[in-house]
């Protein structure tokens, strides 16, 4: 695997702390705490949402300054540590950054990329209760699936004309290897090195940063990423075609069974899934 | 150990008629080692009357321990007298504020910006005079000579009567301003030149890690991360034995889900949680020093203002084998009538059961010998 150059890595580095979070939740943000007694849940219910947000926030209660005895993933942990008066703070100042364009310059559908985030993060989390298994939190897999593809906006954001070729190049083959080829690394490298320079949880960085690698050792959370990703893919597959094609791969990992339908069908209703991330996502239009 | 309490009053300074027997200053508690290490928690006003008292042991050496950096916390830090003396120390805990990014000692600067403009103004008795310098003219001055140097504004003398003081400095190209321009611009970014190279007392700030523990001579202090609208450390200190804990300011945690709500159980399992970790803070020490200011049914209108009830501090201290629990941050509208009232009110419902802690009311003034 490619290491990130230095100089990359500053890049980015610098950059995070000027991106700006996803239209929908900083307009929620904005018109929640706009009322003095504005609840708490309906606040965390949108940070939670938001994958910009989500990492600032863990940014803050993951530093060093906590120096928590466990490193801190979830919303409402956050909230309990910091107190939901500096969250509102917080979210209002990451608000403040401004709004990520729909399409931005390089061609990036942002909408599409939070859709994906959700339907993965909610899908990761009913995988990871499905499998019964006290290894991990499902709130866990939750987070690490709305982060996976955390690396994209930064690209996106950050590296526009660099990510753009990517992204054509990327018809030909899957963008994760269009990414090594122009910019060096992949998403999942990049979205790690922030995460582990934030000091999250060592797990939730070898799942954003191996998510597209066969080659190491899968765990619990990147097996349920994985899958998760694999089915919420089917959302943007328009024609019937490619449908059929969908329906006749292989799970990516075998820990759920070997037919991808029937996975899918054991979620319960996927289709409500993707409907609510869709609402979620389309941003109220003003009046 | 011994404990003072120079100031039991929340939010604002609250003197007058009906607040002279429990007093009217804000936040500042004394805390005197067996060794004599003086320990001060928080800086409201109450911090004033303490420092008129220290003048008498020069040199002093002092550790202020700020819980938050709400303005009933800090207020009277700037009219801490032993600043302005030489050879003395103090340092300044307190914890880094995530909204601003700031240590203790970028908070302290700020709240010093404002505070000096009325001292400038109306407290300096001395006559001060300036004049506008070519830049690097010497002036003498009898038998001395003066170069343009750094300037002293809170130079002592500047605070008694009948002292006489000559300002001498440059003019600024720059800015076009004279020497008593700069002054007032200086004096209000004061504390950064005051504390680096003017004040003779030598002031450190400590910004602490959660969690982190600072031994000062025969005591230590502990903290542990409260809730209130921002970073509230709760203090303990232990000494020889003898252990005393300070909320600062302190709101129960509580569910932000209601009962049914998806997320109400994993929440409330960490709200159990961080109230765990605080009541093993507080484990058998021999004082409790909590925030109380609302009774029970005052409360639902406060909720998430950041501040406890008696109540709470009762069970509290109960649960965690207390001794002696003294309710402090007197509602600022709170009479002292009314608060005695409302305290016979809480300890009459609260039912005493045998092994039940002492409960008292902070009063300014009031020593505990532990």
């Amino acid at each position: 695997m490619t290491p990130l150059t230095p100089e990359l890595e500053k890049k980015l580095m610098t950059a995070v702390d000027r991106m700006p979070a996803f239209p929908r939740s900083v307009q929620k943000v904005l018109e929640l705490t706009r009322n003095i007694n504005c609840l708490p849940k309906e606040l965390v219910g949108v940070l939670e949402k938001d994958p910009v947000m989500t990492m600032k926030i863990l940014k803050v209660i993951n530093s060093a300054y906590y120096s928590m005895p466990n490193k801190i993933t979830s919303m409402n942990q956050s909230v309990i540590y910091l107190g939901i008066n500096t969250v509102k703070n917080l979210a209002l100042s990451f608000a403040a950054v401004g709004i990520l364009p729909k399409v931005n310059t390089a061609g990036f559908d942002i909408q599409r990329y939070l859709v994906h985030s959700l339907t993965t993060a909610t899908v990761a989390r009913h995988l990871c209760t499905k499998s019964g298994s006290n290894e991990i939190d499902p709130g866990d897999c939750y987070v690490a699936g709305l982060l996976h593809d955390f690396g994209k906006v930064v690209f996106a954001q950050f590296m526009a004309p660099e990510f753009c070729k990517a992204l054509e190049l990327g018809d030909k083959m899957p963008l994760y290897e269009a990414e090594r080829q122009i910019i060096g690394v992949d998403h999942g490298v990049a979205g790690a090195m922030l995460a582990k320079r934030w000091q999250f949880p060592e797990a939730l960085v070898q799942c954003i940063r191996d998510h597209h690698r066969s080659d190491v050792k899968s765990t619990l959370m990147m097996d349920c990423v994985r899958l998760a990703d694999q089915i919420c893919r089917k959302v943007y597959l328009s024609s019937e075609e490619r449908q059929q094609d969908w329906m006749a791969q292989k799970p990516i990992v075998d820990r759920f069974g070997d037919n991808l339908e029937a996975i899918v069908a054991s979620l319960g209703d996927f289709d409500k899934i993707v409907a609510e991330a869709v609402v979620f996502v389309q941003v109220e239009s003003k009046a | 150990m011994k404990i003072r309490f120079w100031g039991v009053r929340g939010s604002i300074p609250s003197p007058g008629p009906k607040t002279v027997r429990y007093g009217g200053n804000t936040t500042c508690i004394e805390v005197r080692s067996d060794d004599g290490e003086l320990i001060i928690l928080d800086a409201g006003s109450g911090i004033f009357p303490l420092a008129q008292t220290l003048l008498k042991e020069l040199p002093v050496k002092a550790h202020v321990f700020i819980t938050h950096t709400h303005w009933d916390h800090i207020h009277g830090l700037p009219f801490f007298i032993p600043f302005f003396i030489p050879g003395n120390s103090v340092r300044i805990h307190g914890a880094y504020d995530v909204i601003s990014s700031q240590g203790i000692e970028q908070i302290m600067d700020v709240q010093m910006q404002y505070s000096y403009f009325p001292i400038r103004e109306a407290e300096l008795k001395a006559c001060i005079e300036y004049q506008t310098l070519e830049i690097g003219e010497v002036v003498t001055i009898g038998d001395a000579t003066v170069t343009n140097t750094l300037l002293k504004p809170f130079f002592i003398p500047f605070f008694i009567p009948g002292n006489s003081v000559r300002i001498h400095g440059a003019y600024d190209v720059i800015s076009s301003q004279g020497i008593e321009q700069i002054m007032d611009v200086q004096m209000q970014y004061s504390y950064f030149p005051i504390r680096e190279a003017e004040l003779k007392a030598c002031i450190e700030y400590q910004t602490l890690e959660i969690g982190e523990v600072v031994t000062i001579g025969d005591a230590t202090v502990t903290n542990t991360l409260l809730n209130h609208p921002v970073i509230d450390f709760g203090y303990r200190v232990d000494c020889q034995g003898k252990s005393m804990f300070f909320t600062g300011d302190h709101e129960p945690w509580f569910n932000i889900y209601d009962e049914g709500d998806e997320g109400y159980a994993e929440y409330q399992t960490m709200v159990d949680e961080k109230q765990q970790q605080m009541d093993e803070v507080v484990r058998g020490v021999d004082v409790l020093i909590m925030d109380c200011s609302y009774t029970a049914a005052e409360y639902p209108a406060k909720k998430g203002w950041g501040h406890s009830t008696f109540d709470y501090a009762i069970t509290l201290a109960r649960r965690a084998g207390v001794k002696k629990l003294v309710c402090t941050h007197h509602e600022p509208t709170r009479s002292d009538d009314e608060l005695e009232r409302v305290f016979a009110e809480v300890c009459r419902n609260c039912q005493r059961l045998p092994g039940d802690p002492e409960i008292l009311l902070s009063r300014e003034g009031m020593e505990l010998d532990l």
